[in-house]
């Protein structure tokens, strides 16, 4: 079975383009920062048996990295068909219904990225509003934290739609792993 | 008519820090039959410790039992509660009880019903000797409750998650910790622990909090029954003393000691304590931290 | 609205959302959305629902599972794996299913090195299942042995689930790690005698390859050269414990390096490979983190509701018989399972358990053991399982999930077997502890 694809890899424009970058960069960033994690948290063991003292903002640092990575790769995981779904019964439908389901499913899934999209920046806007500020290891803005979902969940939003006009043109589809 | 009350904590249910609070709902939904009842809807499970203070000041929830702690995001001078020299009692007559409440109005919504905890200090917890007020050398788990005090007396600090505080002391990854006075049992870490440092410092703030718009819509009769119920509540502090006693027996009855400070290395721990304190509440709510200071403690 | 009411909204649209091919998070997701709206207060609720899911992902606890992935996928892409698994098999030789039963017994060597289940599939998933299905062996033989050694991880120590159900539960966490052992050895034993059997019976299920004779030298030159250096790496992670140098997840994190150093001694750390590790790597530990972040939220979300506690009192309702009481524990167990993660199980369950069982006179340690391993199967139980859900990930696209479940439910049957016979004979698992008294 093919991956599914969502068509737009092979377009010539521009805005196709650069929204294919963005993905496939936003991938790569997250590629990095999982690579990263392992570093840093070596050099914490390290810098604390042999300095002393260890790096105080490794623990709170992965714990943003891990987050953002996921945010980040989420949507490239969608357009790669890596995120699972349960198949028994959407695969022993007729072709027909099958496709018919599939379009809803991307339909439906979208929607309901975009219903997180927009509490999630709501969230995100009162956090802003009120100039929350998050004591830990460090002092950082709320805001800034939580701006990551709705960023995230808008593009994944694009992604379902992007599968749907797929499926509209070919028969691969979301359900089928 | 009768209005139902959803409440949450931010402690795990059958825990002992959580047990005023347990008590609490109880005696309001037996004394409240036709006024107040209380719809207890869970501990961590039911929502994240740290999302609580968010969830009763946007009135997901009605009420919400909270350490200041866990809402510094909405209330950054909540983390000078834990430093107050005084009990509840005696803030709801020298006018500290009402500045702290207007905090809470302002700043997130929240009226403040009731204080537990007075009574109960934290303490370090340690596996190497403690000697003087001075921890070069030591490695201790914090939380942003202990990070200033124990820097301030030269330990390096790590934050691991709670889950890992076991394995960490079994494996001397860290020497020690701080936590109360009680519960060290309820998390198995007597097993892993040798010693507790005296004195203890600071005092453990558990509030009960009440959606502000919440607050206000009920009858002044309702308020009057829940302002007696918190009057109860706060009169049960006094037996945390007894269960202080108590928690300290059961420490010493697993296996461990205690390591304890005299005259100025004593002075020296308790003074660092309070000042590292301050000092973190001055920069975080610089505009309000002074009057608090001045409201909470005797020694200005 | 009533408990009973909550559970059938909530795990109802979770079912019919997952049967129409929705991906699992995005279904946690929309059922998220439905459960915010009616039990959090509407706009509100969906407003402290997004704040529930950052701080369910932002939880230093869950980092493991992107290291544990990264190591497996370095292991993997430069070839180090391939040449491990090779050398090891030429030392089993004459063992039918001999893949699978290296799968059980490196299964059980990384539950020595990691407490978290999903990150010892998933690394056993991506190293090992690809080479088997290359040498033919039925995707069933393959998968099934991959997600039964969780079940192990967490029995034997390092476990962070031990000592959460120990800590919370107040009982003796090394006791109730020694209680492990012997129940987790003897669930391997049972998987490698079913594996043979199975072997044995259906041959075509595992290919009997390599019937190259071969000199001593030839079959353990290789061991030597491929698999000697490579327990350096495991000498690192559990090395560090020991040592005290490091924290479980910090240990991962050395194995991580340690890894990319063997790699490079190997001379097969090639940038082609790097760029494949990292991409597998972002692929796999996104699908796994985008469902936790989902579902942790949505247990959050039942356990509001009242539908948690209402299963768990009116299932531990029956009576006072010590026996009744612990199967009805692990029917729950087993259900919340399909659902909740293991840390929200523990601290739904604990609180209810706990009391009941020290009323009917269970002995805490006995009910520890049969505590973890409920939750590790109701883990692997189908429809729904997240250990199921990581293995289909990991698997390559034309496995279905019928596969996956057929590759479990054998494993399961093994399980259960060892969980009942726990249940006749306590001391299989309370003999070890009461050495220690
Ligand atoms: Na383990
Ligand atoms: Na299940």
């Amino acid at each position: 079975m093919n991956h599914p694809g969502t068509g737009a890899a092979v377009s010539s424009n521009p805005v196709a383009r650069a929204y294919n970058s963005l993905i496939t960069g936003l991938a790569v960033v997250a590629g990095a920062i999982f690579g990263l994690m392992a570093f840093f948290i070596g050099a914490d063991v390290l810098v604390r048996n042999t300095v002393g003292g260890g790096l105080a903002w490794v623990i709170e640092t992965m714990e943003y990295a891990m987050y953002v990575a996921t945010i980040f790769a989420a949507p490239w995981v969608l357009r790669e068909g890596a995120h699972v779904s349960v198949d028994v019964v959407t695969s022993n439908l007729p072709e027909g219904l099958r496709r018919v389901v599939s379009c809803f499913v991307c339909l439906l899934g979208s929607a309901i990225c975009f219903v997180i999209c927009y509490y999630s920046a709501l969230a995100t806007l009162k956090a802003f509003e009120r100039g929350s500020q998050i004591y830990k290891t460090f002092t950082i803005p709320e805001w800034t934290i939580s701006i990551f979902v709705p960023f995230g969940m808008l593009l994944v939003a694009i992604e379902f739609l992007l599968l749907f006009r797929g499926e509209l043109r070919s028969p691969a589809h979301v359900s089928a792993r | 008519e009768e209005v139902v009350l959803r409440a949450v904590s931010s402690f795990q249910q059958g825990s002992l820090i959580e047990r005023p609070f347990a008590r609490f709902v109880e005696k309001v939904n037996a004394e409240g039959k036709g006024l107040v009842q209380i719809n207890y809807m869970g501990g961590p499970s039911a929502m994240p410790p740290f999302e609580v203070g968010n969830s009763v000041s946007s009135g997901v929830i009605d009420m919400a039992f909270v350490t200041a702690a866990f809402y510094t995001n909405l209330l950054p001078a909540g983390d000078g509660l834990k430093l107050t020299e005084y009990t509840i009692q005696e803030l709801r007559k020298n006018g500290g009880w009402e500045y702290i409440n207007e905090l809470h109005n302002k700043k997130m919504n929240a009226w403040y019903l009731a204080r537990t905890g007075d009574g109960v200090p934290f303490h370090m917890y340690t596996n190497k000797p403690v000697e003087k007020a001075d921890l070069s050398g030591f490695t201790l788990r914090v939380t942003p409750v202990y990070r200033a005090f124990f820097e301030a007396l030269n330990a390096s600090s790590i934050q691991t998650p709670p889950s890992e505080v076991y394995t960490a002391l079994e494996r001397g990854v860290v020497d020690g910790y701080g936590w109360p006075i009680q519960g060290v049992l309820d998390l198995g870490w007597q097993e892993v622990t040798k010693a507790r440092v005296d004195p203890g410092f600071y005092t453990v703030d558990v509030n009960i909090l009440l959606n502000l718009d919440k607050w206000k819509s009920l009858s002044d009769e309702q308020r009057a029954f829940l302002n007696k119920m918190a009057e109860w509540v706060e009169s049960t502090n006094a037996e945390n003393e007894q269960i202080n006693a108590e928690e300290a027996k059961k420490q010493a009855a697993s296996g461990m000691t205690v390591y304890t400070l005299e005259g100025a290395e004593r002075e020296k721990w308790l003074e660092t304590a309070r000042e590292a304190g301050w000092a973190q509440v001055l920069k975080a709510a610089p505009d309000t931290a002074p009057r608090l200071r001045e409201l909470l403690t005797r020694s200005k | 609205m009533d408990w009973i009411s909550a559970l059938l909204l909530l795990t109802g649209s979770l079912v019919v959302l997952l049967m129409l091919g929705l991906p699992v998070a995005v279904t946690f997701f929309g059922v998220n959305i439905i459960g915010a709206i009616v039990f959090l207060n509407g706009e509100i609720g969906l407003i402290q629902m997004t704040r529930n899911v950052v701080t369910a992902i932002t939880n230093y606890n869950l980092a493991p599972i992107p290291l544990f992935i990264l190591m497996g996928e370095i292991l993997l892409h430069t070839g180090m794996a391939f040449k491990a698994i090779d050398a090891i098999e030429r030392l089993i030789v004459k063992v039918p299913g001999r893949m699978a039963v290296v799968t059980v017994a490196a299964g059980t060597v990384f539950s020595a090195l990691s407490g978290s289940s999903i990150a010892n599939t998933a690394m056993l998933g991506r190293s090992l299942m690809p080479e088997m299905l290359k040498r033919g062996y039925h995707p069933t033989l393959s998968m099934g042995p991959i997600m039964a050694t969780g079940a192990i991880a967490m029995l034997i120590p390092p476990s962070a689930l031990a000592v959460l159900v120990g800590s919370l539960a107040g009982m003796s966490i090394s006791k109730l790690l020694l209680a492990g052992i012997i129940p987790a050895l003897l669930m391997s034993l049972l998987f490698f005698t079913y594996i043979i059997y199975r072997a044995k019976r259906r041959p075509q299920d595992a290919p009997a390859d390599d019937p190259v004779q071969r000199t001593f030298a030839e079959r353990w030159v290789p061991f030597l050269i491929y698999v000697v250096p490579l327990s350096g790496i495991l000498i690192v992670v559990v090395g560090s414990l020991i040592l005290g140098v490091a924290t479980p997840t910090e240990s991962a994190g050395l194995g991580v390096i340690a890894s990319f150093i063997a790699a490079a001694g190997y001379r097969t750390l090639s940038w082609q490979a790097i760029k494949t590790t990292l991409a597998e790597t972002a692929k796999t530990s996104t699908m796994i983190l985008f469902i936790i972040m989902a579902s942790t939220t949505f247990s959050q979300i039942l356990a509001f509701s009242g539908a948690t506690s209402g299963v768990v009192t009116l299932v531990t309702g029956f009576g006072a018989d010590p026996l009744m009481v612990l199967v009805m524990m692990m029917l729950v167990l087993l259900v919340l399972g399909c659902f909740v993660d293991q840390v929200s199980m523990v601290m739904i369950t604990v609180p209810l358990f706990i009391p009941i069982a020290h009323a009917v006179g269970i002995d805490p340690i006995w009910l520890g053991v049969i505590y973890l391993i409920t939750m590790e199967m109701g883990f692997l139980t189908p429809p729904f399982g997240l250990l199921l859900f990581v293995m289909k990930g990991i698997a390559p696209p034309e496995i279905r999930m019928a596969t996956v479940y057929r590759a479990a439910v054998p494993f399961l049957a093994i399980e259960m077997f060892v969980l009942v016979l726990i249940l006749i004979f306590p001391q299989i698992a309370l003999w070890m502890p009461s050495l220690i008294r």
